[in-house]
């Protein structure tokens, strides 16, 4: 990967202070669900951004805070390339993420990053997902950090994807304008929800993501798992793909700790003897399952 | 053995009295550091600036607190933003602290809390502007307090690294005459200093009796904790009922972790004036036995206060092995000595590890 300038002068200039922050500008802003927004962004440099699909910012609206928000588009899409953009999808649960709901497009907020290790090393090289069939499993919010890797497969048109989602209603999911779009794009779609009101117009499931692996064709040994979403979600699905047949090394995990660093000093985001804000938020279930302290 | 008695030390190890230490304590505020060492307040052993050596108690053995705020305080500002101009301001100081009287085991605490600051992908420009000029001159313990460990976990009572000067009671040669102490030289910057001091030139003897003075120490330790194959035995026994045991004592105070030398954790929050002018990011220590350490939306990963506890414990004496490849309880025995409720760390190992 081509190192940023700020890449290079940090590896020879080990004074250059990593808590600095990079002023971003609002470029875009679309409501996405009642409580979640995404946020197109530019570096106010004019330089471009670059990250791979999993990694995380550190998200800072001065006076108030920083929280750990992933990118949640295509690193590699050249036309935002051109622009010099990037994306952020945040739900509003806290001080930091309802001070971003205030902002417009023009504003101006702070980050520092990209941080974590991403989806599997190799990703999108060969070595995982990209010749080799690709499920990804996400609950909630839990697909924004999954959307990169969702674009940049139907990109490559390698292997097969398919895609399994739940919410708590329909009204709660991500990305739902882009469904048709992943469809065509040759992605299997498979969609649930905990609840509908009465009467709704839902013609796919109702239930927990669970209830989908049924459908799933991709079987174990013909490629890999990406999940994301609450650790209850995470633990079910993980104990029925391993019924299933599927070796812990191929199911990966993204996990969620409070982060205040990013840099494996604050000490928040400890489980067992993983950082999750460095040697994650990525994990193969093979080393989540055993970690102490961490119940999947 | 006639001893060679030099009236200006070249810089070498050697055998001085203890008006020496004012000597070392002089020279290293004329090289312009405040220098910190244990004073004795009201029975406390209290790391602050010496005026002279002589306010300097040898008796205080690591200090109720370690001196871990002098390269890592509980509060400090990252950088300040200025509301109107929209200008960011960092002001990282190198301080020029030298410690006088630092005990083996917050040495190695020092040289964990190295780790975690400056020996990974990003380095920590605060930590590291108080961290890069801070001569150690280090007082190898010859008496161990009530609830040291050091020898179980490697870390003391003497120190054969990372010092500027080390210093050893060696007692009065039988039983009588002046106090005598062995001081040794680790650095340049130490040599330095030692340069000029009245003493004699080391002999094989002094460090014979060093040897034996710690070996009496180690041995005199009351509290022991095997370390053989402790991580993977702690890992194991995560869910030992003992645990549950020791949780009903505990009250969750964080005493233990506010006094560990090698405690890091911190929360990182904003602070903004009331003249909305400025705003001023700060870090501040935080500690795991806090309810809200692992809370996020939606839940706490460490909801239960057995779960805050065993991470204290399993993190000093298992996890920080797999992190850092040393363990991250040095044994100095602060935690026992302020839990309100008798919690002892080095029992609880022992109990989970099968061997109490
Ligand atoms: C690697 C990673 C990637 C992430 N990516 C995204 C993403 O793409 N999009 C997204 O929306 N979110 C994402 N998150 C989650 C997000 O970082 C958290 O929700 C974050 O807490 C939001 O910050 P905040 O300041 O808005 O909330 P906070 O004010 O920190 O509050 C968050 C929650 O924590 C609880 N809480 C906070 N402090 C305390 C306390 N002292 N006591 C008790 N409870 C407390 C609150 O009840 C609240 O529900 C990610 C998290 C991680 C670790
Ligand atoms: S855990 Fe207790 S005994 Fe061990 S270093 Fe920390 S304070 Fe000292
Ligand atoms: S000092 Fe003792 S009572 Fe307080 S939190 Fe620590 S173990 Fe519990």
């Amino acid at each position: 990967m081509v190192k940023t300038d700020e890449e290079i002068e940090g590896a020879v200039n080990p004074t250059l202070n990593p808590f600095r922050l990079q002023p971003v500008e609002i470029v875009g802003l679309k409501q996405v669900t009642s409580d979640v927004k995404t946020y197109t962004l530019r570096l106010a440099d004019g330089s471009h951004f670059r990250f791979l699909p999993g990694q995380f910012n550190m998200v800072s609206v001065i006076g108030i805070g920083e929280a750990a928000i992933s990118m949640s588009s295509d690193p590699d899409e050249l036309e935002a390339i051109e622009r010099g953009t990037w994306q952020h999808t945040v739900r509003q649960v806290g001080n930091v993420t309802k001070a971003l709901d205030r902002l417009q497009v023009g504003d101006r907020f702070f980050i520092r990053g990209p941080y974590g290790n991403g989806w599997p090393p190799g990703y999108p090289l060969q070595r995982v997902g990209a010749s080799r069939d690709l499920a990804v499993i996400a609950g909630g919010v839990g697909l924004a950090p999954l959307r990169p890797v969702v674009c940049r497969r139907l990109a490559r048109k390698t292997g097969r994807l398919e895609i399994l989602y739940g919410a708590r209603t329909p009204e709660d999911m991500l990305f739902r304008d882009e469904f048709r779009t992943w469809a065509q794009g040759g992605a299997r779609l498979m969609l649930t929800a905990d609840k509908i009101a009465d009467g709704a117009d839902w013609p796919y499931r109702v239930g927990l993501v669970t209830a989908l692996l049924d459908e799933m064709e991709i079987l174990p040994g013909q490629g890999h798992i990406f999940v994301c979403g609450p650790e209850v979600m995470m633990k079910s699905v993980v104990r029925e793909l391993t019924e299933r047949g599927w070796p812990p090394e191929e199911v990966f995990l993204s996990l969620e700790r409070r982060m205040e660093c990013g840099q494996k000093t604050c000490g928040r985001c400890q489980v067992d003897a993983v950082y999750v804000c460095q040697d994650g938020p990525v994990f193969s279930y093979a080393v989540v399952k055993e970690l102490l302290g961490v119940d999947i | 053995m006639p001893r060679k008695v030099m009236q200006g030390l070249a810089g070498e190890d050697a055998v001085v009295e203890r008006t020496v230490f004012n000597d070392i304590v002089t020279g290293l505020q004329e090289r312009g550091y405040t220098v910190y060492g244990t004073v004795n307040e009201k029975g406390a052993g209290i790391f602050r600036p010496l005026g002279d050596a002589g306010e300097f108690s040898l008796r205080c053995t690591g200090g109720t607190m370690p001196p871990k705020d002098l390269w890592y305080p509980p509060f400090e500002t990252l950088f300040t933003y200025d509301r109107q101009t929209g200008e960011f301001h960092t002001d990282i100081e190198e301080t020029r602290h030298a410690v006088f009287g630092i005990r083996p085991c917050d040495v190695h605490a020092l040289l964990a809390l190295d780790e975690v600051f400056l020996g990974g992908e990003y380095q920590d420009p605060y930590y590291r502007a108080r961290r890069v000029d801070l001569p150690l001159i280090v007082f190898n313990c010859v008496e161990a307090g009530d609830t040291c460990f050091c020898s179980s976990m490697g870390t003391g009572p003497g120190l054969d690294h990372d010092y500027d000067l080390l210093i050893t009671d060696l007692g009065r040669s039988n039983g009588e005459g002046s106090e005598r102490f062995l001081l040794e030289v680790g650095s340049s910057r130490g040599g330095e200093l030692a340069r000029g001091l009245r003493g004699e030139a080391a002999v094989d003897e002094d460090y014979q009796v060093k040897k034996r003075r710690l070996q009496e120490t180690a041995a005199g330790e009351r509290i022991t904790l095997n370390t053989g194959d402790l991580p993977r035995l702690m890992h194991n026994g995560h869910d030992h009922p003992y645990w549950r045991e020791v949780t009903d004592k505990c009250f969750g105070c964080a005493n233990c972790t506010s006094v560990c030398p090698t405690c890091y954790c911190a929360d990182i929050f904003d602070e903004t004036d009331f003249s909305l002018r400025e705003t001023r990011r700060k870090r501040r220590w935080s500690w795991c036995f806090l309810v809200e350490f692992g809370a996020v939306h939606g839940g706490n990963f460490r909801e239960e206060r057995i779960d805050r506890l065993r991470q204290f414990m399993q993190h000093k004496l298992n996890f920080s092995m797999g992190q850092y490849g040393f363990f991250h309880c040095v044994g100095c025995g602060r935690c026992i000595v302020w839990c309100p409720a008798n919690i002892d760390i080095a029992q609880t190992g022992r109990v989970i590890r099968g061997d109490a």
